[in-house]
């Protein structure tokens, strides 16, 4: 009897530790970064949408804001952020304004901030190019090329 | 001893997860859908017999939906393409998401075998998003410089996993980079 409750207790252990295992697993997965955070726009068809992916460093003395975005490749260019609505559902929206303290870089990147190339008024295809340019109300205009790329 | 190691034996072979709960039973349910080439497709009763791993997009939304779409195309190359289950992504967006945009689409994540985007009637689309408690609502409207009008959507973020007899039994963030692994790790386990 002394063996048996023994082996019972040993097979609880076991099965708390394995769960426990996954679990940790899991946790550690999810620290993982988002990948492709260089410069790229993703391909898409005309008329439809994508999405422009860099990063920005504000190099001068003072903070900085982004003010307003444009391509000429698009109908409608916007800096949007990827939330997760109070009923639980993933959206996008527009931030009108983006302030970036001095020497901070900035990620415009999948599941974050991005810029929304919209009303595409021709197709992107992987190695084509995508001028956007960046107003700042410090550093005025900056452009930024990037490649289309999946 | 036998009796023993006979007692033990389920308490292993059912802890953790091995033999997963039915979140929902599609096996009656029953959906007319159009896939991307334009052809009738029923769901869930063509793909029964397979795994499914589905999940949920539409094409105007480059960010969140990409990483789904992503997250789906990962998980069929790490399982290099397996025969036994089939990928579908379903749109939010039936109305602007035609089977050729849907084609388009896929064409520029590499989609290819074994992987169907669907669409169709906007109210049979729903209807079965409706039968996996997917939620989808137009969040927003804007107007470009010449006059269209733009829309988008909030959505939920999911991908399942329904078994042969189409049964949901895993779902996921879709759009987390993690989900590739565990969904591997769980079909790896009941398949």
């Amino acid at each position: 009897m002394k063996l048996f409750r023994k082996l019972i207790f040993l097979a609880v252990i076991t099965v708390v530790i394995s769960c426990e295992a996954e679990q940790k697993s899991a946790e550690s997965e999810s620290d993982v970064t988002i990948e492709d955070m260089g410069n790229w726009v993703r391909p898409a068809s005309s008329g439809g949408t994508s999405a422009a992916y860099f990063r920005y460093t504000n190099s001068l003395d003072n903070a900085d804001t982004l003010k307003a975005v444009n391509s000429e490749v698009a109908g409608l260019t916007q800096v949007h952020e990827a939330y997760e609505t109070e009923e639980g559902m993933m959206g996008m929206r527009e931030q009108k304004e983006v302030i970036v303290a001095s020497g901070e870089e900035i990620f415009f990147k999948q599941g974050g901030l991005h810029i929304m190339l919209m009303s595409l008024g021709r197709d992107l295809k992987e190695g084509d190019s995508v001028r956007v340019d960046l107003e700042f109300a410090r550093a005025g205009k900056v452009s930024k090329v990037l490649a289309v790329k999946p | 001893m036998k009796k023993l190691i006979l007692l033990l034996l389920p308490f292993f072979v059912f802890s953790c997860g091995n033999n997963p709960d039915v979140i929902d039973d599609l096996g009656d349910a029953s959906f007319e859908l159009l896939d991307q080439d334009s052809v009738a497709v029923t769901f869930p009763d063509d793909f029964q017999g397979e795994f499914v791993v589905i999940g949920f997009i539409y094409t105007n939304c480059p960010d969140i939906c990409s990483l789904i779409t992503q997250n789906l195309v990962r998980i069929q190359k790490e399982m290099d393409h397996p025969d036994d289950v089939h990928f579908i992504a379903v749109t939010f967006d039936p109305e602007r998401d035609t089977p050729s945009t849907l084609k388009k689409y896929g064409n520029s994540f590499g989609v290819d075998e074994n992987f169907t985007f669907l669409t169709g009637v906007p109210t049979e689309v729903f209807e079965m998003m409706d039968s996996v408690r997917v939620r989808s609502q137009i969040s927003f409207t804007d107007t470009t410089d010449d006059g269209r009008e733009l829309y988008f959507i909030n959505h939920s973020d999911k991908i399942m996993v329904l078994d042969k007899q189409s049964r949901v039994i895993f779902e996921y963030g879709g759009s987390q980079p993690m989900i590739p692994n565990i969904v591997i790790e769980d079909l790896n386990k009941v398949r």
